[in-house]
């Protein structure tokens, strides 16, 4: 990423940019849309106040008290997010990279992505609506259309058939407090369930334990099937 | 926190102050606490198969490893991150009392969820025990446990367990006084630990704990303020919410994510270490029957199998035959003309002859019908749910009847309660906390008030509708289970709040001992004993009294429009209402002997059996429905139980007498 010999890359100066808006979107999900603050932060994160260059190219909204990001930042802020959190979803569930790695390597990979790769790599994974760090990933417009010529990696429990096995790869709960009963039930990222019947609900094996639920619960288990 | 630590040891002599130290059984749920709770204290508590079923703290003492213990035994908890009510029981037990020990007991069979359980419990601070229970059964399963290794890994004593035949309980009463701080407890993201630790900054530093309670307001668990109030040194409450405001802003993922990453870590370590498990070859022949029992076909049949075996055995056998028995022969033949023979000789006042074995006495009314009509039936139904209990096979009919359920805004758990219900449901309605929303706690106390008749009713209902036309039956039937899907569906779109999804873990299936069935029947039978017999006489009493002042016949004048007119009963019918009052069921046995006794046609029979079955409860069940669910919602449902019975009686009547179904 240093010297980059293909013109289509982005510079780095390019690259400092797209971080920011990400830094001031991230921030703004938060609640935090204060000058200094923002400006605390892109100093820290990014050893650079960009904020008034941000502003000259139309990207930020500097009126006022507040920072805001204007239509064309937000888009770009977003589209770079949802590269950067699917990057991280591909490297968790697909290619199995521990932990540790997967932030810094999502964090190029965020900048390289066009956005047709980043919409084969969300067809792949079943439009995942979260990054394994539990963020959302904006959708884009392969969710729109819902795309599904490409077989998805990674599926809700709901479609794995009775007698077949799948091991869990992530838990999206639209309300958090059954996402930690199902931690402390044992259904946990990484261990291996077999789904023994759907009706008249789910009833599934983890290790020593049965647990029976119903369809609210796993559709928002996602799995990945094994054979 | 009824009788707990701090005034307990108030309470006791001087000299023995320094030697009562205070332990607490924690664990999840159905893993054997209550079975441990007994073996320390010898006092026993209401063991079941079915998560969710101590819902209370029990207390006791103990005397072992040469100190004096009080014990007190917790609602089952999946996590401490408390989200129902009897987690936060559990919890707030913890905070409040700070006992002096804690034990944990686990299921051998699931060491990572024990360490997870475990490193929360390290988080309260108190030396600790760990007690592996059901180690047979982990056995059975190939599994093996390094237990010495993992001894020395937590830094507390391990025990392996059996608890229900007595195995390990001596090493583990020695244990308990070489318990030990935990030298593990989970990993937290760096950032994570420094909001947590500037939000221990404004508790006083003579309570143990702060990090269970800074974990919990973190997570937005709003239930643990008044524990964080009564830690928060003074002047630091304000400091305090928006130290909790800036930690929960500071993150973007969910906080319980972030926990558990924190202890997952740690578990798989140790885990990894000190277990092994050797593939077991396929399920033994219970493992399918719980299997089976949950698939459409067969599982459907089987329960219908077991509605069949309950009716044969509490209504036919229990309802039949035993109060057959003890009716005619036992009270009929030599209990009450013996009395009577004695009273008459022995008490020189007419008036309290009449008191005691009179048309309305003591002993032959309230005695012959508790006794003779009731303790029957309530005996076999008990023995039959115990069994069920025990057998692990509700919690897989749960999943039968979840989408039943669903129609009126619950779902499968409420399985329990509404079987309970069919013995006792005042019984039942205690375990309504069993259910995570309000909501669903509210439309199930109202589904239970109505809709769902309890065993000494049944016998009295069974009894009357015997040798009539099945058609009796099916309008009973279907009144009952249309009313109680029409009023759930209803209480479902108009009381707000919202539905929980259906989860629940199975135990395995496993064949139950007859000890444990017998103590919990006797348990069951001495709390209903308890509660009905004072009942029964006092009802009686006030039926003598109105009598005697001649009130009951003006009473039944005033009421007879309404009765003789709108449900088409006899007069004498008002009496029977009156005492079902105090309880339906003594209101059912009323209308029993009137069936008996010739006084009803087959549509007075459907009618009264209908608007009996309706009515409220009983007093008791009254009580503990305001206790459970506050006095509005109480009256409320009174208030709309007792319309509704009568409303839909007199329909009933209306519909009955101009068509000739009956």
């Amino acid at each position: 990423m240093q010297t980059s010999p293909m013109t289509k890359l982005p510079s780095e100066h390019d690259e400092m940019i797209e971080e920011a808006l990400g830094v001031i979107l991230e921030a703004s999900e938060s609640g935090t849309t204060g000058r200094p603050e923002i400006e605390a932060l892109l100093t820290s994160r990014l050893n650079s106040n960009v904020l008034k260059e941000l502003g000259e190219r139309g990207m930020v909204d500097l009126k006022g008290e507040s920072v805001s990001l204007t239509v064309d930042g937000e888009a770009r802020a977003k589209s770079l997010m949802r590269r950067s959190r699917l990057a991280e979803r591909l490297l968790k569930d697909v290619l199995n990279v521990p932990d540790e790695f997967i932030e810094p390597a999502a964090c190029q990979w965020e900048h390289i992505l066009s956005k047709e790769v980043a919409d084969s790599i969300c067809t792949l994974l079943g439009h995942p609506k979260q990054s394994p760090r539990h963020q959302p990933i904006p959708p884009g417009e392969c969710c729109r259309t819902s795309l599904t010529q490409v077989a998805p990696v990674v599926q809700p429990l709901s479609k794995i058939a009775p007698g077949q096995s799948a091991r869990i790869s992530y838990l999206l709960m639209k309300q958090h407090p059954e996402l930690d009963r199902l931690l402390s039930m044992g259904l946990v990222p990484g261990t291996t369930v077999e789904v023994l019947q759907h009706y008249p609900t789910f009833v599934v094996q983890v290790n020593e334990s049965q647990i029976a639920f119903d369809e609210a619960i796993a559709e928002g288990v996602f799995v990945h099937p094994r054979p | 926190m009824t009788s707990a630590s701090p005034n307990l040891i108030e309470g006791t002599p001087p000299g023995q102050t320094r030697d009562l130290r205070t332990l607490a059984i924690v664990g999840h749920p159905n893993v054997g606490k209550s079975v441990i709770f007994h073996a320390l204290t010898g006092k026993y508590v209401n063991v079941s198969n079915f998560p969710g079923t101590t819902v209370d703290l029990s207390m006791g003492r103990g005397k072992f490893g040469n100190a004096e213990w009080s014990v007190c035994d917790t609602p089952g908890v999946i996590s401490l991150r408390a989200r129902t009510d009897d987690e936060r029981v559990a919890r707030d037990f913890l905070l409040e009392t700070e006992p002096d020990v804690i034990l944990q007991v686990a299921d051998a069979k699931n060491l990572s969820k024990a360490i997870h359980l475990t490193l929360e419990l390290s988080e309260f601070n108190k030396p600790m025990v760990l007690a592996l229970n059901m180690a047979d059964e982990a056995q059975d399963r190939g599994i093996t446990i390094d237990f010495q290794r993992l001894s020395a890994l937590l830094g507390i004593p391990v025990i392996e367990t059996v608890a229900i035949n007595g195995e390990g309980i001596p090493a583990l009463k020695e244990a308990l006084s070489a318990a030990r701080l935990l030298k593990v407890g989970p990993r937290y993201d760096r950032q994570l630990v420094e909001s947590l630790e500037k939000i221990e900054t404004s508790f006083s530093a003579d309570r143990t704990g702060h990090r269970a309670v800074a974990i919990s307001l973190f997570n937005n668990d709003r239930t643990v303020w008044n524990q964080a109030a009564s830690r928060a040194t003074a002047g630091r409450l304000g400091q305090l919410e928006a130290d909790v405001a800036e930690a929960q802003k500071r993150f973007s993922r969910p906080a319980e994510l972030m926990m558990f990453e924190g202890k997952q870590h740690v578990v798989q370590e140790i885990v990894g270490e000190v277990l092994a498990v050797k593939k077991p070859g396929g399920r033994g022949w219970l493992g399918k029957l719980g299997l089976w029992s949950m698939r459409p076909f067969p599982g459907y049949l089987i329960a219908a199998l077991a509605l069949y075996s309950m009716y044969q055995f509490v209504g036919v056998f229990g309802a039949g035959f035993l109060v057959g028995v003890m009716e005619n022969d036992v009270f009929g033949r030599f209990i009450n003309p013996a009395v009577t023979k004695a009273v008459n000789f022995a008490v020189p006042f007419p008036i309290v002859r009449d008191a005691i074995v009179g048309e309305y006495g003591v002993m032959t009314m309230a005695l012959t019908y508790a006794f003779a009509l009731i303790l029957p039936i309530v005996t076999t139904f008990f023995l039959f749910f115990s069994f069920l209990e025990d057998s692990g096979y509700l919690p897989r009919l749960a999943v039968m009847m979840d989408r039943f359920f669903r129609l009126m805004g619950l779902n499968g758990r409420a399985v329990l309660p509404m079987v309970l219900g069919l013995g006792c449901d005042t019984m039942a309605t205690v375990t309504t906390r069993i259910m995570d929303t309000k909501k669903e706690k509210i439309i199930l106390s109202l589904l239970l008030t109505l809709a769902v008749p309890c065993s000494a009713q049944l016998g009295a209902i069974l009894g009357m509708a015997a040798g009539l036309s099945w058609r009796v039956w099916f309008i009973w039937i279907g009144v009952l289970s249309g009313t109680m899907m029409l009023v759930g569906w209803a209480a479902a779109k108009v009381i707000p709040g919202s539905r929980s999804p259906f989860l629940v873990e199975l135990p395995p299936l496993r064949l139950p001992k007859f000890g444990n069935i017998a103590k919990k029947v006797k348990m069951r039978l001495k709390w209903y004993t308890k509660e009905v017999i004072p009942l029964f006489v006092l009802a009686t009493f006030v039926l003598f009294i109105l009598d005697k002042i001649h009130l009951l016949s003006r009473i039944t004048t005033l009421a007879s429009p309404f009765v003789v007119g709108f449900l088409g009963l006899p007069a004498l019918a008002t009496e029977s209402f009156l005492i079902g009052f105090f309880r339906r069921d003594y209101g059912a046995a009323g209308f029993f002997q009137m069936a008996q006794a010739g006084l009803l046609d087959p549509r007075q029979v459907a009618v009264s059996m209908v608007v009996i079955t309706l009515f409220m409860p009983c007093v008791a069940h009254l009580l503990i429905t305001i206790k459970e669910r506050g006095f509005r919602v109480a009256m409320l449902i009174s208030a709309f139980v007792f319309g509704f019975a009568l409303l839909v009686g007199g329909s009933l009547n209306w519909i009955l007498q101009r068509t000739s179904f009956l």
